[in-house]
């Protein structure tokens, strides 16, 4: 591995605060050798490879470091090129963070390198074992230098959760879409997921037309659910309707209870009728109980039997998705995503449906930091799904909008280019392995440029997402398109 | 010599005075005599197609031109290679012994249509430094003559090496400083005989690169940035009476004080226009060059190239009849003008900037070299003076 050829790029130099264990600057030997921020470099010292990550470069030159004097050339309408040999003058210092050292291991940097030492660009298969990436795993894209490709381990990446962030257009949504396909097309020897996504506005739907992955592909929407409403019990009906006190929860309990006994079919229809006929409720806790109810019978979701089944819903390496873009109200996306995610978690914990990922969109809109009654499922997910095998894909454009329990048992996340500065703080606070030099950087990526941080990969890595081979959401094509599209579909 | 008085005295006491207030009374005192050279130069304009008849009769001294200055018709640089060398040096004395580094350098540059078509460096980029030594207990002032010596031998073997070894014509080639201190280094070296070595040695290849340079039709111009000469002022001193009747304005100032007082780049400051270029004068005693040795004279201008700067002073050296000096002064002039034009308050000809910027020996080079003979050497080995080492940073 340590064999393969490298290029040298150029040499450490000596500053007033490098080299260090924290950060090593280096002249290019040449200012027509071309390196990139985020790229990775090795550098020999003392029979080591320490490995490095580029965070600024610069360049310099001695008859440009005077501004008035440019000033005063360049007003004689004469370039400073015209008349001095200035490009002789031309050198690149680059900076950049030690990652670590390679010796029998990956270790980190606990003494630092020294002036003078070559500096090359890093080699593939040291890359690859430096972050910890899997040859044939999950492949997102790649790494532009060196060209490596990003293939994550399944379990790395997802087990432990992850979460995916950036400001609208940045590609998030290209990019789950990306994770759905490599997940689809795994083989069951490889082991395979089943996928569930909470769709708010009906992105992936475009799966279900997709000529290779249409099959793999059902798409329920919001309207078409239906809640069981003799599978719920008092408290779930409360998690639903938060406003129900303890003294109507009680009397909603005994409700249950009889209706059970009853053997009966039954809906909310049944139980309010059953709480007007009851003597044994106070007339206000009647009141008030029933017209909570009636607030969750509008919403037209409840009824005698669950649509779809989800006991039988599941199946791995296939995706199920939840297109709630018809609902408008954010409760009731909330009260579905709350019945889905409760009902998904309480099957596979009974081993009744396989491993699956969750991917949540919108996140920050169902589990906020502040309140929403599917904050707590999604919670409880994020914190014990782990032992269960149900992974969470939480994806979010507003980060500090996110509940930070659930963020932060994320162990993976996937960054994309965010510029708000509060949600740049709230990274820099919950994503671990993500630090200040890394976050500098994070407003000036492009779309489709991504930053990988935490379980999934040993080092921050900076990547660009792979094209998508499944058919096109609706939401990426222009406004004019959209409008053509549609005129069209009316001729 | 001006000499202000720190404090005013007024009855009863003294007063301190400001240091504003002494710093105006300084002021004024430049002021006045600006405005005196001024006048002079002003005078001294009109005396422009007056020279006919002095360059005559001094002809030993000046060339045959008819005017105090003229105007420079720019060369067009396209297709011209100028090359301009310049050396760099650090001379110290420590304890034990004193230390120099030197390194020269000469920089070719190709011109095309739209400036700069080629760059190029000999012997390379960045030159080895020479490392000299001397454990020798020399006399006050006898290690800098020879570190004088020695940097200018090595600017002069760089460049008679570039012309030894260039397969292309060099049209131009400007020295950085005054060929007549080239000849008095070695004409006034001590008695001392590692000076006197290196001294027979600048003088040798002095010759061998000004042959060279003639034989290659190369010209060669000696670029003085900041000369302190007053020669043109004593010649003027000299002559001026016979021509002062006919000098509107002259006799009304005392023009002899101010010639005394001056520099020849003060007047020259405010003498020549831009563009323009001083009558030439001959170096030295009438009828003696400065170097018989030589087989050459040399000979000195001025040239105004930036509007806020003060003249350039340009010296060639020729080895034959005076008549086609002006001819060359103008050649010469014609070339450096466009190099050094670009900065209204800094005329130096690009190519020496360039060669000054390469042969600039840093603080740090010196001190590395210093450090490592100091830790290899034996107590009490090489000590850098008391008052560069205090180990208090103040």
């Amino acid at each position: 591995m340590l064999g393969t050829q490298r290029t040298l790029l150029g040499t450490v130099i000596a500053t007033p605060d490098s080299p260090s264990t924290q950060k090593i600057d280096f002249v290019l030997s040449s200012d027509k050798i071309r390196v990139m921020k985020g790229e990775f470099i090795e550098i020999e010292f003392d029979q080591r490879t320490v490995l490095a990550l580029v965070t600024e470069i610069q360049k310099m030159n001695a008859y440009f470091a005077s501004a008035d004097s440019v000033k005063v050339y360049e007003e004689a309408a004469r370039s400073l090129q015209s008349i001095f040999p200035t490009d002789e003058w031309n050198y690149v210092v680059c900076s950049a963070r030690p990652l670590g050292e390679l010796q029998d291991q990956v270790r980190r940097l606990s003494f630092p390198v020294s002036p003078g030492s070559p500096v090359y660009r890093s080699r593939s298969p040291v890359l690859r074992e430096f972050l910890g990436l899997k040859k044939d795993g999950i492949q997102l894209g790649r790494i532009i230098q060196p060209s490596l490709e990003i293939s994550l381990d399944p379990t790395r990446l997802l087990q432990k959760h992850i979460a995916i962030m950036a400001i609208s257009g940045a590609g998030k949504s290209y990019t789950v879409a990306v994770l759905i396909e490599e997940l689809l097309k795994r083989s069951q020897d490889q082991g395979r997921l089943a996928v569930v996504v909470i769709d708010p506005h009906g992105e992936y739907s475009s799966f279900e037309e997709d000529d290779i992955y249409g099959s793999m592909t059902e798409v329920t929407r919001g309207s078409f659910v239906q809640i069981a409403v003799p599978q719920l019990s008092a408290y779930q009906i409360r998690e639903y309707a938060p406003d129900i006190t303890e003294v109507q929860l009680r009397a909603l309990e005994q409700i249950y209870k009889n209706l059970w006994k009853s053997g009966k079919a039954f809906s909310l229809k049944e139980i309010i009728s059953s709480i007007n006929h009851s003597e044994e409720i106070k007339q206000t806790t009647k009141d008030s109980l029933i017209s909570r109810l009636l607030g969750l019978e509008r919403t037209t979701f409840f009824g005698y039997e669950e649509n779809p089944n989800l006991d039988h819903l599941l199946t791995p390496g296939k995706i199920n998705i939840f297109d709630l873009s018809e609902i408008i109200s954010s409760y009731k996306k909330q009260l579905l995503t709350t019945y889905i995610c409760r009902r998904l978690f309480e099957l596979r914990r009974k081993q009744k449906i396989p491993p699956f990922l969750l991917i949540i969109e919108e996140a920050h809109q169902f589990c906020p930091e502040g309140t929403a009654i599917c904050k707590s499922i999604i919670e409880t997910i994020a914190r014990e799904g782990r032992k269960f095998f149900a992974a969470l894909c939480l994806i979010s454009q507003r980060p500090v909008r996110l509940s930070t329990t659930a963020l932060s048992q994320c162990n993976t996340h996937l960054i994309m280019r965010i510029r708000n500065p509060n949600d740049l703080d709230h990274i820099a606070v919950t994503s671990e392995g993500i630090d200040r030099s890394t976050l500098r950087l994070l407003p000036d990526l492009e779309i489709g440029e991504a930053v990988l941080v935490g379980n999934a990969v040993n080092y921050p890595v900076f990547f660009r997402v792979r094209t998508r081979t499944s058919r096109p959401s609706k939401f990426e094509l222009s406004l004019e398109e959209a409008a053509r599209v549609y005129e069209q579909k009316g001729a | 010599m001006i000499e202000i008085p720190l404090q005013s005295r007024s009855i009863g006491g003294s007063t301190p005075r400001s240091l504003t207030q002494q710093l105006e009374d300084i002021a004024k005192v430049i002021r006045k005599a600006g405005l005196e050279r001024k006048k002079l130069a002003d005078c001294l304009t009109k005396a422009n197609g007056l020279f006919n008849d002095l360059s005559l009769h001094y002809k030993d001294k000046i060339c045959e031109e008819e005017f105090v200055y003229q105007e420079v018709i720019q060369s067009d640089l396209n297709g011209l290679t100028v090359c301009g060398v310049d050396g760099g040096l650090i001379v110290k004395s420590l304890l034990g012994a004193d230390v120099l580094l030197t390194r020269a350098i000469a920089v070719v540059i190709t011109y095309g249509r739209k400036g700069i078509f080629k760059a190029t460096y000999f012997p390379s980029k960045l030159p080895e430094l020479k490392f000299m030594l001397s454990t020798e207990a020399m006399r006050g002032g006898e290690f800098d003559t020879l570190a004088g010596i020695m940097r200018t031998h090595q600017e002069l073997e760089t460049a008679y090496r570039l012309l030894s070894a260039e397969d292309k014509h060099v049209d131009i080639i400007i020295m950085d400083g005054a060929l007549r201190s080239v000849i008095n280094s070695y004409q006034r070296s001590s008695g001392n005989q590692e000076v006197q070595k290196h001294a027979a040695a600048l003088q040798n290849t002095l010759q061998k690169f000004l042959n060279l340079a003639d034989e290659q039709d190369t010209l060669i111009a000696w670029c003085i940035k900041d000369s302190k000469t007053s020669e043109f002022l004593t010649f003027l001193g000299r002559t001026l009476p016979s021509l002062a009747s006919n000098i509107s304005g002259l006799l009304d100032i005392d023009y002899r004080k101010i010639l005394k007082t001056s520099r020849d780049i003060e007047i020259f400051y405010f003498l020549l226009p831009l563009g323009y270029r001083s009558f030439v004068m001959q170096l030295g005693e009438e009828g003696r060059p400065l170097d018989p040795t030589l087989d050459t004279s040399i000979y000195t201008f001025f040239l105004r190239c930036a509007p806020y700067d003060a003249p350039l002073r340009i010296e060639l050296a020729y080895p034959q009849s005076k008549k086609h000096v002006p001819n060359i002064a103008n050649k010469i002039a014609s070339v450096i003008l466009p190099l050094s034009q670009f900065h209204a308050g800094y005329s130096v000809p690009a190519p020496i900037v360039e060669a000054d910027g390469r042969a600039r020996i840093r603080n740090e080079e010196f001190s590395t070299i210093i450090g490592i003979l100091q830790r290899r050497s034996l107590q009490p080995g090489i000590w850098m003076q008391r008052r560069e080492r205090s180990p208090f940073k103040f």
